[in-house]
């Protein structure tokens, strides 16, 4: 027999006991896949300088079969080093991993647990074609990302005004097999995803998708309006999702909560007062009076004026050079909200929140308190601020 | 001017200059700043989502080293809050029963209620059935509470004659409510002032 024909039958045979083990060069010097060990499989990669024979080879195997066979390196070694026909040498190593499985009690359960069932893994290859049929449907174009589980999806469209939107996709497959898929995130208002959300699959859900954008954008115009030429006082950071706006009518005692309902966005809005209840019982009633006037031609400020029969909507306020020095008065005690009290300045500070009170207001809180005590012209009680234990000198033992 | 009202003044500055998120605060008439008109919008994911929530508060002469008053208007579908709109909540109540603070504000009180709505505390309970209810039934309480929020916080008036006198018109709804409600209607706040002396 020549030395290819050998070469050739212990190829055949490597490829018989070993299906998933693929020689990744012409002469069957290195070999990349899996071996198959009582239904679990080893990521391995071999190396056989010297095919068919064994003798020097390189094995490297993924961490949990080295794990596993890491208490018998020495006989590894004496195989490696010995003259015999790869396949054999293939074999002995499957011989030696079953025996390893067996002694090994719990490192054989884990490795049950861990690794994927070969059965499993044509399940997912199964569950891949069907993901790369839906996506082929989908048309690649659109996709923005795709994870490398092909699970996560995020697609993209592109509305009448070239503004982007993306509907995020997770993909997931139930007992039987078949595709479902969730809408993890959108920039549409939750009522709407529940709608998206009932279409059969994701091509189309995505049709419905840009469908909805379409019925929307002039909703967001709305929008735009609003927060240019209103003081809006919620949402703060508002989203494309957030379908109402708190504004104020009248500064700072009215306001009006609007909200419009996404799925019949050319409907006018609903509109909710806080504040005075005289002011906004006359609010309601000309609202009341007024709202059959709301014209879907108009634009929603000069509506909005209309229906609250205003000349103007309150405009929003200059943006503040530094809004915080603004509203927390540096130096000001805690208590009475004042710098200074009948002269004094605050005082007393706490030496853990550094909040500082005036000596009047600190004394008059601790007094009250049940754990203060009272040692040498000093009460020691309970910071107002974050409970620390602190000292406020007696007032009238300082006058 | 007496010291609690100087606090409160710039309470109701810092609320207008930076309104805190479904909150509104603001004297019932303008020369008297010691009371109050509070709104608390529902936060949105609970049963009390959208509605508009009244409550009065009156700020004792104690003022802040005593808590607010604060009371519902609105009838109010919740196991700390019971059928004359009292609230049980421990910033409500002076140490060392409750956690009452004077570097707590009014708005910091209505922010807690608001999460109090949000997340109710069947552990203390003011009103012993809806809190049994929302540990054995939290559907049915959800659903019980949102009816509630439609019947008598959305501000949506059958008929706009009633919507002149809102006062009448809350008791009138409350009326057709459930028989919780009905059967004690909130206190006029002559009622409520009476209390405070």
């Amino acid at each position: 027999m020549t030395s290819s024909d050998l070469s050739t039958r212990i190829q055949m045979e490597i490829s018989k006991l070993f299906p998933l083990l693929v020689p990744t060069s012409p002469d069957y010097t290195s070999y990349q896949g899996f071996l198959e060990v009582e239904g679990a499989l080893f990521r391995v990669s071999i190396v056989a300088p010297n095919y068919p024979y064994s003798t020097g080879v390189v094995f490297h195997s993924e961490w949990k079969l080295s794990e596993l066979l890491s208490k018998d390196q020495d006989t590894l070694a004496k195989w490696e080093r010995k003259e015999m026909l790869l396949d054999s040498f293939l074999q002995d190593l499957h011989g030696l991993i079953i025996r390893c499985l067996e002694n090994g009690g719990n490192s054989r359960l884990d490795l049950e647990k861990d690794s994927i069932p070969f059965e499993e893994q044509l399940d997912n290859l199964q569950h891949y074609s069907a993901i790369i049929s839906e996506l082929k449907e989908l048309g690649t174009a659109n996709i923005e990302s795709l994870s490398s589980d092909l699970r996560d999806i995020a697609i993209q469209y592109e509305d009448q005004n070239g503004e982007d939107h993306v509907m995020k996709v997770r993909i997931s497959n139930d007992d039987t097999g078949k595709l479902s898929f969730e809408i993890i995130d959108t920039d549409l208002p939750e009522k709407i995803i529940k709608i998206l959300q009932k279409e059969p699959n994701i091509t189309k859900a995505y049709g419905a998708f840009c469908e909805q954008i379409s019925v929307l954008n002039g909703l967001w115009s709305s929008f735009t309006l609003i927060d240019k030429n209103c003081w809006v006082l919620d949402p703060i950071h508002p989203r494309k999702a957030d379908m109402y706006r708190r504004i104020f009518i009248s500064p700072p005692s009215v306001m009006a909560q609007l909200t419009w309902d996404p799925l019949k966005p050319n409907q006018p809005p609903e509109i909710k007062f806080q504040g005075a209840d005289a002011e906004i019982d006359t609010l309601r009633c000309i609202y009341e009076e007024h709202l059959e006037d709301w014209d879907q031609e108009s634009n929603v400020l000069d509506n909005l004026c209309l229906v609250l029969q205003l000349t103007s909507l309150p405009q929003p306020p200059p943006p503040e050079t530094n809004a915080v020095s603004q509203t927390v008065e540096t130096g000001e005690c805690s208590i009475c909200y004042t710098v200074q009290l009948e002269g004094k300045l605050p005082e007393e500070s706490c030496g853990k929140c550094l909040t500082s009170f005036h000596t009047e207001c600190l004394y008059e809180w601790l007094k009250m308190m049940p754990d203060s005590r009272q040692v040498h012209g000093h009460l020691s009680g309970p910071c107002p601020n974050c409970n620390t234990i602190m000292k406020c000198p007696c007032p009238h033992a300082l006058a | 001017m007496a010291k609690k009202d100087v606090r409160v003044k710039r309470e109701l500055e810092r609320i207008a200059k930076q309104p805190p998120a479904g909150i509104s605060l603001c004297p019932i008439s303008e020369d008297n700043v010691l009371e109050l008109r509070a709104t608390i919008i529902g936060l949105a994911g609970t049963p009390y989502e959208s509605g508009v929530f009244k409550l009065d508060v009156s700020i004792t002469d104690r003022y802040p080293y005593e808590p607010p008053m604060v009371r519902f208007k609105t009838p109010v579908y919740h196991p700390n809050i019971d059928t004359s709109g009292r609230i049980c909540l421990e910033l409500l109540k002076l140490p060392p029963t409750g956690c009452w603070r004077p570097v707590v504000t009014i708005e910091g009180v209505l922010l807690a209620i608001q999460s109090l709505m949000a997340t109710p505390n069947p552990d203390d309970p003011l009103m012993d059935g809806i809190a049994r209810q929302y540990v054995t039934d939290k559907k049915e309480f959800e659903r019980s509470a949102k009816e509630h929020t439609l019947l008598h916080a959305c501000q949506t008036q059958p008929n706009s004659a009633n919507g002149s006198n809102s006062a009448t018109g809350a008791n009138n709804e409350n009326s057709k409510g459930s028989e919780d409600l009905s059967s004690q209607t909130p206190p006029s706040s002559s009622g409520h002032k009476q209390k405070m002396e």
